[in-house]
């Protein structure tokens, strides 16, 4: 799964939640639900939508690792299956 | 007979423009159908019926700002069956002001062409926006919205047709009727009633941009809190350890779409405190304090434009931790969509209000009235925490309470954070 699949994942999940959230403006390694005002529930909806758009189950011990874009782009990346595979 | 009234959304609310009819005379409802949508500060909100029958008559057209308590359409009981449809209403249906009001149908105000609802396309518009985009040729993709989530309204086609031709004036299709109605009787809301203004719904008035709108409805509702409650305040700290262990490891047996949120377990032990200090649930109306049986936990949900709305989740006393989160999540959503329904809007008997997101310790709220309570809870911190001649660090949160004095003391305050506290000391059994 590539850095630019992943990011398009996450703009397509926070349109449903936030639609007036610019991802783009958020650093790799900003604080995503402060720079995008998400409260507990959007936070919890943003990892649901991520979860079901790229199939790949997140265990709710991993979500206070999930703070950043950065974070989600390297956990994801290992979590995907097909990464599993080839790894 | 029943009558349906334009019903009052909170102690703010003096009118709203109904947008449409989703039931037809003829048509059978049962108590909790949604039979009409309207247009309020807080956004479109599906209006429910509160008895079971057949629609019989309907007695305004969408479109129109109608003051709270105006008749809008007669709902014929079950009991009621027999009687024919065209019966005139009788004197002993009292009530009287307000029907001398009621605009016969015919001096609605003439829709051009009343197109029936368009299919619901990626544009998020109210459907009165999209009926007066209609009437004005507006293309709604080209639309900015000032609503909820950039939602369009009504005000932002007027203002986008007045854009495409200028100079024109623009037509308003639900011109307010000339001739404001007395209100009837909202049975909760007589010192908003005394304050309401005289004038209907001004071209001026629906020009006001819906943020704006909403910020005057929170500064009514929260000027009237502040003149006429005297409020006391408390507060406690609460260790969430034990809370948040049991909820971590509740959660790790769950997928992700059931896990619970610690705001479940605040609202829970909120709940179950109200068992054991029953007093601060319920309302202070008439001089009196009326404290409520059933539990209508009002949620305190800010929305991204701005503003809040108070929604409850109905029955809250009767939901377990799962249905709890449900109730939470689906309400939120809708809140910010603007679809929520009556009832969640006019029943909250105490309010939650949850700061801890925002990153503030302490929230010391103001009651909405006529509730008598207001219960705040800040962010979960790590603090120091002295527990048994032992210093520590602990998931610390500040639980707050805004009370009425004219309905309870500080004792009963008091006793409730302290059930707060204990029930969340005991996780599991919440």
């Amino acid at each position: 799964m590539t850095d630019a699949e992943i990011t398009a994942a996450m703009k397509t999940v926070l349109s449903n939640i936030a639609p007036e959230a610019d991802l783009d403006r958020v650093g790799p390694d900003e604080n995503l639900r402060e720079e995008l005002e998400l409260d507990s529930m959007d936070a919890l909806h943003v990892l649901v939508g991520l979860s079901e758009e790229l199939g790949v189950e997140i265990p709710a011990k991993d979500y206070g690792r999930l703070t950043t874009k950065a974070a989600i782009v390297r956990y994801l990346q290992e979590r995907s299956p097909e990464d599993r595979v080839e790894g | 007979m029943g009558e349906f009234r334009m019903p009052s959304m909170g102690a703010d609310m003096e009118a709203a423009t109904l947008v449409e009819w989703t039931v037809e005379p003829g048509d059978r409802v049962q108590r909790g159908d949604i039979i009409a949508e309207i247009e309020t500060e807080k956004g479109n909100i599906d209006v429910e019926v509160f008895e079971d029958g057949v629609v019989e008559e309907i007695l305004v057209e969408p479109g129109e700002k109608l003051p709270v308590g105006m008749l809008l359409a007669r709902i014929r009981g079950e009991e009621d069956e027999e009687e024919p449809p065209e019966a005139a209403p009788s004197a002993e249906d009292g009530e009287g002001p307000a029907r001398a009001a009621e605009p016969a149908p015919s001096t609605a105000p003439p829709h051009e062409k009343s197109p029936t609802a368009p299919p619901r396309r990626h544009v998020r518009a109210s459907p009165l926006a999209r009926r007066v985009a209609a009437d004005l040729g507006v293309d709604l993709s080209q639309v900015t919205g000032s609503g909820p989530q950039g939602a369009i309204q009504r005000i932002d086609v007027e203002r986008a047709a007045q854009e495409q031709a200028p100079g024109e004036a623009p037509t308003f299709p639900e011109k307010a009727p000339s001739e404001e109605p007395p209100r009837g009787e909202a049975p909760t809301e007589k010192a908003s009633a005394e304050e309401a203004p005289e004038e209907g719904a001004t071209a001026e008035e629906a020009e006001v941009p819906y943020p704006e709108r909403m910020r005057q409805a929170i500064a009514k509702a929260m000027a009237r809190s502040n003149s006429e409650i005297p409020h006391y305040y408390l507060e406690t700290p609460i260790s969430m350890q034990r809370a948040l262990q049991w909820l971590e490891s509740e959660n790790e047996e769950r997928s992700v779409k059931e896990r619970l949120l610690p705001v479940v377990l605040l609202f829970r032990a909120v709940i179950r405190a109200l068992d054991d200090v029953p007093a601060l649930n319920g309302y202070w109306r008439n001089d009196r304090h009326e404290p409520q049986e059933a539990i209508h936990l009002g949620v305190a949900v800010s929305l991204r434009q701005g503003g809040l709305v108070i929604p409850s989740i109905r029955n809250a006393d009767q939901k377990t931790l799962d249905e709890l989160m449900t109730a939470l999540d689906d309400l939120i959503t809708r809140a910010r969509s603007g679809r929520l329904r009556s009832s969640e809007l006019i029943e909250s008997t105490i309010t939650v209000t949850n700061l801890g997101d925002l990153g503030v310790e302490t929230v010391h709220g103001m009651i909405y009235p006529p509730q008598v309570a207001l219960v705040g809870f800040g962010k979960i911190t790590e603090r120091p925490w002295a527990e048994d001649g032992m210093l520590g660090v602990r998931p610390v949160v500040t639980a707050t309470l805004a009370g009425d004095h004219r309905a309870t003391d500080g004792r009963q305050g008091a006793k409730f954070l302290d059930a707060i506290n204990d029930h969340l000391q005991a996780p599991e059994s919440l």
